[in-house]
């Protein structure tokens, strides 16, 4: 299952953009992960939860996410995402990059031919 | 059918087909492999097997977990290859760090890496999570700490200060320290264990978290308890002036440890108790706890180990020192009732209660030390169930001799004598009637049988001195001797003969009253209790002069407030018949001595003295009251 070059450029966009995503879903209300990767699939940008784990542990370390043990109804407590006021700031940053890119991107291919 | 291995994982109880496990264990490899090749990668692999862990218990409801139950998990997860963008970006941000992301988790880093970073532990608390916080910090279970702080807090209670220390620093650290997250300990953490409990399961609890022999930790609790307790008993009595505290000590940390620590309930607990640090690597079996108690050595555990062993050896040295002498004793004590147990049936009786209730556990207590020491784990069965009926028999034998002896000295019977003589001088002389000619045989040379001990075996015969004497005041004129005999016997004819055993007669010459100090008993029957009383009413207006014999301290005399060759003044006055009766004694006496008619007249001739003598007493009385109405208006 070797990336092929196609593969690549494809995974590096939804790359990009992921954090985003993951930080918006985040940002309407605690999350546990297993429902940000549902959501995810649910919008058509299916991602694997072996994805997800390092990025949400990545921006938690960097301050943008907190998180608290919720008691669980069966067995041990899980782990809730929230974001932080850093993770606030910073999602609206990556908000009026993705606008601007987006209008960009928009600008550019849909130039008439 | 497959075989189902049930392991613990993360804090969850699945049950795998082999194939599965194979399968899960070899995917969780690749996994981990990837994972520590990217930034953050274990603390993200670590939640990542907790969801995992929900995950498959969610497959593992009604059923083992199969192979095919792994693929899903691995669909929903993602093979290494199907997330490999990540890992380049984190190559990426390694090589510029110019991302937000990437720069404040670099911060972060530098943060958790600085020594001595002082925090509360957010998630892990009993209170305001300061002991789990400083706990991390220095690296050691929380339980230490906590109970550094506990018995901060008791021993200030203790020497009552105002402020309480510990409480206001744990306050203080609490509000001032900051919250963090604290990682689960992957070392070994304290819970006590139900396991293998007898109370609380905190000795159990300990052994495991310091991977020693239960027995040696309940040792270490109980030792001062044993140790205070032979010590007094056997070793020196009375050195230890103040009482050893230590029992109290260790009552207090098992209490304190059985409050404050929570009982293992989860394999979680268990695997944590037991020190397996909780990641696939490490899964085990629950079944396989016991081998994981194999053995270690930490400094701690030898440290333990070897006062335990110490405290073993030294309390097994106590204990043959205490048997050897308690069985000494016995014996002696055997050898010295004898009288009382007398028949072979009750001796033989005797001898097995003492061997078989008394000295067969201690032997059996050694044996089974040794033994454990010797490294035998399971306790010798037939030798046990032996010496469990012996010891049956030994108080079977103990039953049977206290109805024998109960039987024997059932009824206490008691013959009452009177003498009564009159007095020819003021003052009363006592003496013993006889010197001791009688030296007690070497035989024994113990206390029992010494001349001052009560019963003495000398030859065909025993020397009781069981004769107490006592001194009272009387109204009367003459000096009366009341002795009375008891002994004990099955019925009322058969204690009546063992009284007749012995005699008790005092005898009064020249103004000296001579009293038994003992009697003698032939070895012909058993000792039943044998013993007389020689209660003396002195005309008040005497004044008494004691042997040695009788003095205060001297065996088989007893006296109330009496001293030196006087006692008149410390008499209790006692109520007595105002009837004089002459004895036998008295009669032969005189009989003996004079013709009737002079007698009669020494006996008209006392009369009348003794009349003079009751009225200048009275006279003598009415001047002292005369002179003290006057000095007192």
């Amino acid at each position: 299952m070797a990336p092929t070059p196609n593969d690549n450029i494809q995974s590096q966009m939804k790359k990009g953009i992921l954090e985003y995503c993951i930080l918006s879903i985040i940002r309407r209300g605690e999350a546990y992960p297993s429902d940000i990767v549902g959501e995810l699939r649910e919008a058509g940008m299916p991602v694997f939860e072996g994805t997800l784990y390092p990025l949400l542990t990545r921006l938690k370390n960097a301050g943008y996410l907190e998180y608290r043990w919720v008691e669980s109804s069966n067995g041990p407590p899980r782990k809730y995402f929230t974001l932080s006021e850093e993770g606030q700031a910073f999602f609206q940053q990556l908000k009026t990059t993705w606008e601007e890119m987006a209008a960009s991107v928009q600008k550019i291919t849909h130039q008439p031919l | 059918m497959e075989p189902i291995i049930s392991v613990v994982y993360h804090q969850r109880a699945l049950q795998f087909e082999q194939s599965a496990y194979d399968a899960f264990q070899a995917y969780e490899k690749r996994l981990k492999v990837y994972f520590e090749k990217i930034d953050s990668g274990l603390e993200a692999f670590d939640d990542l097997q907790y969801r995992m862990a929900e995950i498959l218990e969610a497959q593992n409801r009604s059923k083992p977990i199969t192979v095919f139950a792994i693929q899903q998990l691995i669909g929903q997860i993602g093979e290494p290859a199907d997330f490999d963008e990540p890992a380049t970006m984190n190559s990426n941000e390694a090589a510029e760090p110019k991302l937000e992301t990437a720069s404040g988790s670099n911060e972060e880093r530098a943060k958790e890496t600085k020594k001595w970073s002082f925090f509360k532990s957010k998630n892990e608390k009993m209170l305001g999570g300061v002991c789990a916080g400083l706990a991390q910090t220095f690296a050691i279970d929380p339980i230490a700490v906590r109970l550094i702080f506990v018995l901060v807090t008791l021993l200030q209670v203790a020497t009552l200060f105002t402020v309480n220390m510990g409480i206001l620093a744990y306050i203080l650290l609490w509000v001032f320290l900051p919250a963090k997250e604290t990682s689960l300990p992957t070392q070994r953490k304290y819970f006590r264990d139900p396991q293998f409990r007898i109370i609380g399961g905190v000795c159990s609890g300990l052994a495991k978290l310091f991977t020693v022999e239960i027995w040696m930790i309940r040792l270490l609790f109980l030792a001062p308890l044993i140790l205070e307790v032979l010590w007094e008993n056997s070793v020196s009595k009375g050195v230890w002036d103040n009482d050893m505290s230590f029992n109290g000590i260790s009552f207090i940390v098992y209490i304190t440890l059985w409050i404050i620590t929570p009982l293992a309930r989860t394999g979680t607990d268990f695997m944590l108790l037991n020190g397996e640090p909780i990641n696939l690597n490490t899964i085990q079996q629950v079944g396989a706890v016991e081998q994981q108690n194999a053995r270690k050595t930490g400094g701690l555990t030898t440290l333990l180990r070897v006062l335990a062993y110490g405290i073993m050896i030294l309390v097994g040295l106590m204990l043959v020192f205490f048997v050897g002498s308690m069985g000494l004793g016995m014996f002696v004590a055997y050898r010295a009732s004898d009288f009382i147990l007398f028949s072979t049936l009750n001796k033989s009786l005797a001898f097995l209660v003492i061997v078989l209730v008394f000295i067969l556990p201690f032997l059996a207590l050694l044996f089974g030390i040794v033994r454990r020491l010797a490294g035998y784990a399971k306790p010798h069965k037939a030798l046990r169930k032996t010496m469990l009926v012996l010891h049956l028999l030994g108080w079977l034998a103990a039953g049977s001799l206290v109805y024998s002896l109960v039987q024997q000295h059932h009824t206490v019977s008691r013959k009452k004598r009177e003498f009564a003589f009159v007095p020819i001088m003021d003052t009363l002389q006592v003496k013993a009637l006889e010197k001791d000619t009688i030296q007690s045989n070497d035989l024994f040379s113990f206390s029992w049988n010494s001349p001052n001990s009560l019963i003495q075996s000398t030859g065909d015969l025993y020397k009781c001195r069981t004769v107490w004497v006592n001194f009272r005041k009387s109204s009367d004129s003459v000096i009366r001797v009341v002795v009375t005999r008891r002994a004990t016997g099955s019925n009322e004819a058969d204690a009546g003969n063992e009284i007749d055993r012995f005699s008790i007669e005092p005898m009064y010459k020249n103004g000296i009253l001579y009293l038994p100090r003992h009697f003698m008993l032939n070895k012909q029957s058993a000792y039943h209790f044998q013993h007389a009383q020689i209660q003396v009413y002195v005309p008040s207006y005497m004044a008494v002069q004691a042997d040695r014999a009788f003095r205060k301290g001297q065996n088989g005399t007893f006296q109330v407030g009496f001293s030196s060759s006087t006692f008149s003044q410390s008499w209790i006055d006692d109520e007595t018949d105002s009837i004089i009766r002459m004895s036998d004694v008295l009669e032969r006496e005189l009989a003996d001595e004079l013709d009737p008619a002079a007698s009669l007249e020494i006996d008209s001739l006392r009369k009348v003295r003794k009349r003079l003598k009751q009225e200048k007493a009275a006279l003598l009385d009415s001047i002292d009251r005369a002179i003290d109405a006057i000095r007192e208006p």
